[in-house]
């Protein structure tokens, strides 16, 4: 090959109110939103969002939201994002705002399955 | 004879319907649900939903340790199952820093472009079928066969190979086994050649896919496709040019065409087959002497995201370990779920009858979305 794209990945903590503000700027710069997910971590859903940075390089943007506050939904900037947050929401049971005209991804016989199961203590 | 209303253009036009596709549907491989909201016969909205056979397979991330779960990832998968067990020991490798023998890196490369091969001719058998050219099916997966005899011969298994570890690989494969796949890859790619050549050339199937389902560069940026997908829309975006295993020392360029109908997303997934053979012709030329694993000591600490080019695009493998054997957490994000809104995008204004074409055009391995 010509030329080798070393893979870099850096870990970015965020608050949860400036969330907005820093996944505005990765959009207006026009990097692309790899996936989000939650995970139930000591009382607190830990939100990750990772985004391409360009020539294979990647950002995490991680931010923490308590049990009944409410995460602030990218799917504004990032129409796609809405799946990742249903998900989240839907399996996680995650407070978002997801904004979006479907009520129901995932058909599944238990609501927020993997709440107690990815439980971190 | 007929009331006004009837006649009236305008009033039957207006009139919208739902019609429900999926689960269960003669040319659906795997279970998605669509909702169809349909004026007439186009398509002006589809509601996708999934979930149907999840299983929770992250979860068991708590309950294995990093080495045992290498078996339950590689089963998220009866098709990619061998390139999910890698990226799950590539992502664990990078984390503990953990340098694979040069043996064990051109062999998963090897495996990972057979993948790929019968990946894409399953693919295009299932496309052949759901534009209904049945003769072009049964010769797609009759090469196919040939790749899990291989597989087969030198994983043991034709599904399910089980031989990524962390570390390295389980198994080496003997010289005139080499010797012999490179035999059957020359041939087959002749094979190869002549549906290749009936997909793209004849005119009935050109019909069926010129024009059809077109996205553009800019829809597929706003829907984060990935994949042949994406790269039929003229992105060049491919994750083996980060040169992970092999693939530094090969000769290898994204494919990519800008049309971005579903001719040019087959004509990116047959120029890839012929890609793959020649990797895979290259891999076994360069092959290094050496021993195939290294033990690892250490349990993992710390996030790693991996990303692999898979058959169906980019797929995303993070790891969060916490010291001790069992990881906090491990999530994939898959190519199909990846695909899903823009596929839903491309669906506006579609025909009901092309309806199982936008689908396939995804290549969609609901399997993978439900892990």
């Amino acid at each position: 090959m010509d030329k080798i794209y070393e893979p870099t990945q850096n870990y970015r903590l965020v608050k949860a109110e400036e969330l907005l503000d820093v996944v505005q700027e990765k959009k207006n710069d026009g990097k692309r939103l790899l996936q989000m997910f939650v995970t139930h971590v000591y009382g607190a859903y830990e939100a990750i969002y990772i985004f391409d940075e360009g020539d294979y390089k990647i950002e995490c943007i991680v931010t923490y939201v308590e049990d009944d506050e409410t995460l602030a939904s990218v799917s504004d900037f990032y129409p796609y994002a809405c799946y990742y947050e249903k998900e989240a929401v839907e399996l996680y049971g995650v407070k978002i705002n997801t904004g979006d005209s479907f009520n129901k991804l995932y058909h599944i016989a238990e609501e927020t399955p993997y709440v107690s199961r990815f439980d971190i203590r | 004879m007929f009331p006004d209303s009837i006649l009236d253009n305008e009033v039957a036009m207006s009139k919208t319907s739902i019609i429900p596709f999926g689960p269960q549907h003669p040319v659906l491989p795997e279970p998605i649900h669509l909702d169809l909201e349909i004026e007439d016969e186009k398509v002006i909205r589809a509601i996708p939903s999934i979930g149907f056979v999840h299983r929770g397979l992250e979860s068991l991330v708590r309950k294995k340790d990093y080495n045992e779960m290498v078996y339950i990832v590689e089963r998220t998968c009866g098709i990619c199952s061998f390139m999910h067990g890698m990226g799950y020991c590539e992502a664990v490798e990078n984390l503990m820093e953990v340098k694979v023998p040069k043996r064990a890196k051109f062999l998963r490369t090897m495996w990972s472009e057979m993948s790929r091969v019968h990946s894409h001719l399953l693919w295009l058998g299932l496309f052949a079928d759901a534009f209904g050219f049945e003769a072009l099916f049964y010769q797609a997966w009759r090469y196919r066969e040939k790749v899990l005899d291989l597989f087969e011969m030198s994983t043991g298994g034709r599904c399910i190979f089980s031989v990524n570890k962390v570390g390295g690989v389980v198994r080496d494969v003997p010289e005139d086994m080499l010797k012999h796949f490179k035999q059957v890859f020359t041939d087959l790619k002749k094979d190869v050649k002549v549906i290749g050549d009936t997909f793209l050339k004849d005119k009935t199937v050109n019909m069926r896919l010129r024009g059809v389902g077109v996205l553009t560069k800019e829809q597929i940026l706003d829907m984060g496709a990935v994949g042949p997908f994406a790269r039929g829309s003229g992105i060049t975006h491919d994750l083996r040019m980060t040169g992970y295993d092999a693939y530094p020392e090969l000769s290898f360029e994204p494919i990519f065409e800008t049309d971005g109908d579903n001719y040019a997303r087959t004509k990116v997934r047959i120029m890839e087959i012929y890609q793959s053979i020649d990797l895979i012709c290259e891999v076994i030329d360069k092959m290094p002497t050496g021993p195939v694993s290294i033990p690892v000591k250490g349990n993992p600490d710390g996030e790693y995201a991996m990303r692999l080019e898979q058959p169906r695009g980019e797929a995303v493998y993070f790891v969060k370990g916490n010291g001790t054997k069992y990881l906090d957490r491990f999530r994939l994000r898959t190519p199909t779920f990846a695909n899903i809104p823009a596929m839903v995008e491309s669906l506006k204004g579609a025909e009901l009858s092309d309806v199982p074409l936008y689908i396939h055009s995804i290549d969609p391995c609901i399997s993978c979305t439900e892990r």
